[in-house]
């Protein structure tokens, strides 16, 4: 009934050997997921909305339907 | 009960360094010092804790338990003060007697019996969970349940009308506003509303 010594030292080093790869990785790939899933489609989204933005069509409409305080719908 | 003619190990020290302190030092500490191992020689180890009085006739202290040491099944002290059994049986005292010899002799039982002895409960039996959990958890769903019905009481019976702006025809009017001021068009509110058929993009 003789057991093996445990491992008396050395733990946290053996702990850090395994999990600190593994977190760096994980975070890598989290932030690349981030990046590639919302901020990307994202500034798409923006850059394809002003391609074809003609403010002033845009603010005519705006005014015609009565939002603004200085200049009032042409009927009025 | 303080009474300075004593010159017993409990009292000398403390007392008389208390009332007399120009005497304790010198004249009752050698006394004291030699009644102190007088004493201990007539009365036990397991006494030790307990110095008791018998000079000047005031009787004997009562021990109490909590003073004596305790036996704690504890993982952080794996080995208590005491043992578990204090007054041992005389089939216990035969095996204590038997336990002086050769373990090699000793049967598997015997072992377990000697085990137990001295210890209440094993290691797997003290560290076992206690399923207290179980009941932790149904009593905070109970209570959960028991708020959403006073919740649907309050509703009822506490809370008056909404204001007038949650009619459909106001929520109505404030949607066809948002759409006008263009809230969000890029990727959010008025980016899912089709302004050239008047509905909502497909």
């Amino acid at each position: 009934m003789s057991l093996a010594k445990p491992a008396m030292r050395g733990l946290l080093a053996k702990r850090l050997r395994f999990h600190l790869p593994i977190a760096f990785a994980l975070s890598l790939v989290a932030a690349a997921a981030f990046k590639y899933g919302v901020t990307e489609p994202r500034k798409q989204a923006y850059a394809d909305f002003y391609k074809q933005y003609d403010a002033m069509k845009e603010f005519n409409a705006m005014k015609e339907a009565g939002v603004f305080q200085s200049v009032r719908p042409s009927g009025e | 009960m303080i009474c300075p003619n004593i010159s017993c190990l409990r009292h000398s020290r403390s007392v008389t360094h208390f009332l007399y302190p120009s005497l304790s030092e010198r004249r009752t500490d050698g006394g004291a010092r030699m009644l102190a191992t007088r004493a201990l020689r007539l009365v036990g180890k397991r006494a030790l804790s307990t110095s008791i009085c018998l000079r000047g006739g005031h009787g004997v202290a009562k021990v109490e338990d909590y003073t004596l040491p305790a036996y704690f099944d504890r993982r952080e002290s794996p080995l208590p003060d005491i043992k578990f059994v204090q007054q041992l049986s005389p089939e216990q005292k035969s095996l204590k007697e038997k336990e002086k010899g050769s373990w090699a002799v000793l049967s598997k039982e015997e072992k377990i019996a000697l085990y137990r002895i001295s210890f209440k409960e094993s290691f797997a039996e003290m560290e076992k969970g206690t399923g207290e959990w179980k009941s932790v958890v149904a009593g905070i769903f109970f209570f959960i349940g028991f708020t959403g019905l006073v919740v649907l009481w309050q509703r009822k019976y506490v809370y008056g009308d909404v204001p007038h702006t949650f009619d459909p025809e106001h929520k109505q009017k404030e949607l066809q506003r948002m759409l006008d001021m263009r809230i969000n068009p890029v990727e959010g509110f008025s980016a899912k509303w089709d302004y050239e058929n008047n509905a909502w993009k497909k």
